[in-house]
């Protein structure tokens, strides 16, 4: 039976949350086209250099924030719903998805604000040209603080009918195993809201108050502290639901089964005890925090790395599984026999082959010292292109492809566009993102206009400064056209007739080595929430206690309007 | 376009009516086919007809350095002598006519004070370069021609018009309204730096402002918006050093020669801190009160607004089209069912060509990709960290 | 819990890419003798960097000679610029010689970056960076503001001039 038609509740739910992802998607692309035509020089009639850090502002928001949240309550909220075999519990995530709508259309009016002229609303300019970090003391209009902690409220409600779902599951299936797919989701919000907790602090106890004038100045070290605390979690939260759907999904689309369960369960709880006492390698070249501090962030860093390698194992064999069973042979021959033309499956294996490459420039990034060689050049935003850029978005618009069939009952429109659409996508990043990274090291900084100086100019390492925008901007074009043949075909898709045989079909083989070779331990969330919290503490606290112990907001800044 | 128009048959009225201004009209302006393009202190040409005798400097700032004529480009009537005067500065200079011509001061000198003069007879343009430094942009002309400048001869410099030409300076700065502030007659005009403006406290207020020759101008810090300097574009004689940013923080200067004066704020010139004072000039002295140019505010960036009447437009076209579309995917009468909606079924699962077992399958492949990664990885870490950082100056402490 | 041997072989290959990548660090570290920026620099009110009353030498930025073989660069950054280092002022120090950057913010968040070296920096309201380096090539370096800090951002940018000891300016030098 098609889910639409077993989960009438929630597949409405889904489709809400696709929406609004969907949207903030269409957005973001435009911002983002328009950003790399401005930086590279190639055309600047949209936007002055000033109005360009609105849109960059609008970028980051609407990607890495709205769109990467809505789609993955979206996808949780089936994963849930399919592996429980339940409908989610209704009122809590409709609460959740309107709360964190309302957060959004907070957000994003305050930052469209600042191409308006920023009219005065409630005694503040209406801007937020902070960009996606919103570092104090740059300060932003209080509706922007408060509609980025509505969407991560909304996040921790949503998380919450997970939860229900599960203990109600348990309640009728005692002493069974938890399904993969739940296991993952939940493992993924247990680590959300340990995460969270950073940023909440940082935006209802500091900048909230501090916008509205309530409290004089904060502390632009500990603000900044407490986002990173956050800020490389929510990089594991774009991630680990495209491993969810690599290791659950893919193998299938594949023609085999998932290799191993318990290496899968293994990997996830990894996650959740290592993502959040890393946060310190986004300030390895931060004054005011001892080296120790950022050797044990950096240690910790590098262990994070096994859960991704292991996973790249587990996956690939998988894939690998399926090219046998559809008669593959050979060393690297088997790879021929894979379903290429199918786009679900082929943007999955595109985004991991990508990811295998961002891999590689965030182990850079990770290592503490060489993190001077690159820290905030374009390399950076050459290596998160590939990773929430890439990773995270084309996995889920291929599996989009997959999914939406389902919670609409209607067959996919314009297929041989959806085909060609990944790879559009693989071209266009590969451009965009090979040429950032020469451009990083050649010291080209990010967050910038206009990347050329009145006293000294670039010089390429590998390749000239000319020939990196030029790659940059017909990447950019591509991925541009890439999202709007995915927002064609989805669009197209939502208005089809509904009914008929769908392309797409939903059965789970059962994985090669199964739950039942899983340690039951892996199950047991309260030890490794407990021992992430001890790892986080070690991490967390020495440093936290030194920058409190000077006072709370000192040495403190007073907002400063952009 | 209305509008454009009018202001420019104003500005030329203005200027034939004061008769010598400090530059020719540009109906006038010769045709100096780029003569001028690398020489970085020509702004126009000065009229100097109806004078017997025009004096030049011979290395004057500019060029990048006291490699330049002052000014590079005059006219003068037919039987004007021309004296060239060294200024001593830049190194040693001459005056030689480009091509053929009439023009050769000879060996190079240094000296200052020294003078080379020369009487044109004839009409006609005269082109000269300082030959050491033709290379920076040293270069001048003459133009001979009769007309103008009779009634006042060269004393009659009562200053812009009413409606200066600012050759969009203004283009970019948030607070200028089209309207420059008159303030002629009063000793002492105040003008505030670090004023709302430009997305911030990163303007000056009154950005345009004409004063009357003699007029003390007193630029005061508002403390906000960081630290500010006020400089002049160019050449020119406004400079109040380093940016200061403390409030009631005041720089002045007293104008006395007519003109139009630009300055910027050198922190924050690219958003848009800039302004400009006028000395002497209207009102009185020509009838341009009239019809300024309003310039059509627009808010928001102008493809914002033509994308959305666009879009506004195209949606019933998109709307229409993709309804067409929807019919052609409407399933077959037959499929239909009592309630009227259409069952949905999924695709049946394709069995593999082979059941390969959790026993029979050893992922060789998979095997030999993540050796190949293991291996790429570490050689690209052993390049990166030791050839392309170590490589480097580095902190050593 | 059964693991395929592939797989175990493959655990112990990242294990050991892990614990080569961070020997390769630690390395850098006790070897190559690279130090990360960190808290000695100090704290400092940003408001008084502001108003030019911090009672230290970044209310008169510039170069400060220690002794013949260290020289310090106090370096203010504010938008948009760097006192000293852009415009027509720029950063001049001594070839092999120990320069120390210490460099505070007067306002928002900015960075500090040499190209073609590897001095890269934060620099964050309320904290003094503090990088020390030795130039061995004389010659113009490019001076960047790497983190945004308001809309005209992009034109935060400077030079620093690495000049033969010989010839370096002493006039340049405040004591």
């Amino acid at each position: 039976m098609v889910f639409v038609d077993e989960y009438p509740k929630t597949s409405k739910l889904v489709r809400s949350e696709f929406i609004v992802a969907f949207v903030a998607l269409g957005i973001g692309a435009l911002f983002g086209i328009v950003q790399a035509l401005h930086r590279t020089g190639m055309f600047r009639g949209f936007v002055s250099s000033a109005d360009y850090y609105t849109l960059l502002t609008g970028h980051g928001v609407l990607l890495a924030l709205v769109f990467t949240t809505f789609f993955i309550a979206g996808l949780f909220a089936w994963g849930v719903t399919n592996s429980l075999e339940r409908e989610l519990p209704q009122r809590i995530a409709w609460s959740a998805f309107w709360l964190m709508l309302t957060g959004t259309v907070l957000a994003a009016v305050a930052i469209l604000g600042g191409v308006f002229g920023a009219p005065s609303v409630f005694g503040h300019d209406l801007e937020a040209d902070v960009l996606f970090t919103f570092y104090a003391p740059m300060k932003a209009h209080p509706a922007f603080y408060v509609g980025a902690a509505l969407i991560i409220v909304g996040s921790w409600i949503a998380g919450l009918a997970y939860f229900k779902a599960l203990w109600a599951w348990r309640a009728e299936n005692p002493g069974e195993r938890i399904p993969l797919k739940t296991f993952m989701i939940v493992t993924t919000m247990l680590m959300w809201y340990i995460s969270t907790i950073g940023v909440a602090v940082e935006v209802v106890v500091f900048l909230i108050p501090w916008s509205l004038g309530l409290i004089s100045q904060v502390d632009p070290l500990l603000t900044r502290t407490l986002f990173w605390y956050f800020g490389h979690p929510v990089v594991y939260f774009w991630l680990m639901p495209a491993y969810l759907v690599w290791y659950t999904i893919l193998p299938k689309l594949a023609g085999g089964r998932l290799f191993s369960d318990p290496l899968a369960r293994i990997v996830f709880v990894l996650f959740l005890l290592l993502s959040t006492p890393v946060g310190f390698h986004h300030q390895y070249v931060d004054p005011g925090i001892p080296e120790g501090f950022k050797f044990i962030a950096m240690t910790n860093t590098m262990f994070l790395l096994l859960p991704s390698l292991l996973t790249a194992f587990t996956v690939v064999a998988s894939v690998e599984h399926g090219a046998r069973q559809r008669g593959g042979e050979g060393y690297f021959n088997w790879l021929r026999s894979l379903p290429w033309g199918e786009p679900a499956f082929a943007g999955c294996m595109l985004a991991g082959l990508m990811f295998a490459a961002g891999g590689f420039s965030g182990m850079i990034n990770a290592g503490m010292n060489i993190n001077y060689l690159i820290h905030n050049t374009l390399w950076v935003p050459g290596h998160f292109h590939l990773t929430v850029g890439t990773a995270f978005a084309l996995t889920a618009m291929a599996i989009s492809y997959w999914l939406v069939p389902q919670i609409t009952g209607k067959k996919l429109q314009r297929r041989s566009v959806a085909i060609a659409q990944p790879y559009v996508w693989f071209v266009g990043m590969a451009l965009m993102s090979n040429a950032m990274h020469r451009a990083g090291l050649a010291g080209i900084p990010r967050r910038t206009a206009e990347p050329t100086y009145d006293e000294f100019a670039f010089e390429g390492l590998v390749g000239t400064v000319a020939e990196m925008r030029l790659q940059i901007a017909i990447g950019g074009l591509l991925l541009f056209l890439g999202a709007v043949m995915f927002l064609a075909v989805m669009a197209e898709t939502w208005l089809a007739h509904r009914g008929g045989r769908l392309s797409v079909n939903s059965d789970f083989p059962a994985p090669l080595s199964g739950p039942e070779h899983s340690p039951r331990i892996l199950d047991n969330y309260k030890l490794w929430t407990a021992i992430a919290l001890v790892l986080i503490v070690i991490a967390y606290g020495p440093p936290l206690a030194s920058m409190l112990a000077d006072g709370v907001t000192m040495p403190g800044s007073p907002p400063i309007p952009v | 376009m209305a509008l454009r128009r009018r202001e420019f048959v104003q500005t030329a009225v203005a200027g034939a009516a004061l008769g010598a201004a400090g530059t020719v009209t540009a109906q006038e302006e010769p045709d100096y086919g780029g003569w001028f393009d690398d020489v970085s202190n020509y702004d126009g040409t000065v009229d100097k007809r109806g004078q017997d005798t025009v004096e030049i400097a011979v290395g004057a700032q500019g060029n990048n350095g006291a490699f330049a004529f002052a000014p590079p480009a005059v006219m003068v009537s037919p039987g004007t002598e021309v004296v060239w005067t060294w200024t001593g500065e830049g190194g040693g200079h001459n005056v030689v006519s480009d091509g053929d011509g009439p023009l050769d001061s000879g060996e190079l000198v240094s000296e200052q004070g020294a003078t080379y003069s020369y009487t044109f007879e004839s009409e006609g343009m005269f082109k000269y370069v300082c030959e050491p430094h033709v290379g920076l942009g040293m270069k001048g002309a003459v133009v001979v021609r009769p007309g103008g400048g009779s009634s006042g001869g060269g004393t009659a410099q009562q200053g812009p018009p009413a409606n200066p030409d600012y050759g969009g300076w203004f283009d970019d700065v948030s607070n200028y309204d089209g309207e420059t502030l008159d303030r002629t007659g009063q000793d002492s005009v105040e003008i505030a730096v670090g004023a709302q403006g430009n997305n911030g406290a990163f303007a000056f207020d009154p950005p345009a402002v004409r004063v009357s020759p003699g007029t003390e101008v007193v630029f005061t810090w508002t403390g906000e918006g960081g630290g500010h300097n006020v400089v002049s574009d160019g050449d020119g004689p406004l400079d109040s050093g380093d940016p200061v940013a403390e409030a009631g923080t005041t720089y002045s200067y007293t104008f006395e020669e007519t003109g139009i004066y630009k300055y910027v704020c050198e922190p924050h010139l690219s958003l848009g801190m800039k302004g400009a004072v006028v000395v002497g000039g209207p009102p009185g002295g020509s009838g341009g009160g009239g019809g300024g140019t309003q310039r059509l505010p627009v808010s928001g960036p102008r493809w914002l607004l033509t994308g959305s009447v666009l879009f506004a437009f195209f949606t019933p076209l998109l709307y229409a089209a993709a309804m067409r579309h929807r019919e052609s995917t409407r399933p077959p009468q037959d499929l239909v069912g009592e309630d009227g909606t259409v069952p949905v079924e999924e695709a049946t699962a394709a069995d593999p060509a082979v059941e390969l077992g959790h026993e029979e399958f050893d992922p060789t492949g998979t095997a030999a990709l993540v050796a190949f990664y293991f291996v790429l990885i570490a050689l690209l870490w052993v390049f990166m960290y030791f050839v392309e950082f170590l490589g480097r100056v580095s902190v050593i402490g | 819990m059964q693991v395929h041997n592939f797989e175990k072989v493959w655990l112990g290959a990242a294990l050991l890419l892990i614990v080569g990548f961070i020997a390769t660090i630690s390395y850098g570290t006790v070897g190559a003798g690279i130090a990360m920026v960190d808290d000695s620099g100090g704290q400092i009110d940003p408001q008084a960097v502001q108003s030019g009353e911090t009672g230290t030498t970044f209310d008169d930025p510039g170069v400060v000679k220690q002794n013949d073989s260290h020289y310090v660069v106090y370096v203010v950054a504010q938008q948009f610029q760097f006192v000293p280092g852009s415009g027509d002022n720029p950063i001049q120090v001594p070839a092999n010689t120990l320069v120390t950057f210490k460099v505070t913010s007067a306002d928002v968040m900015h960075g500090f970056a040499i190209t073609g070296t590897n001095i890269n920096t934060m620099v964050i309201p309320g904290q003094v960076a503090e990088v020390t380096a030795r130039f061995d090539e004389t010659g113009t370096y490019g001076l960047v503001c790497h983190e945004y800090c308001g809309a005209g951002h992009h034109t935060m940018g400077g030079s620093v001039e690495v000049v033969p000891q010989s010839q370096y300016n002493a006039t340049e030098v405040t004591n």
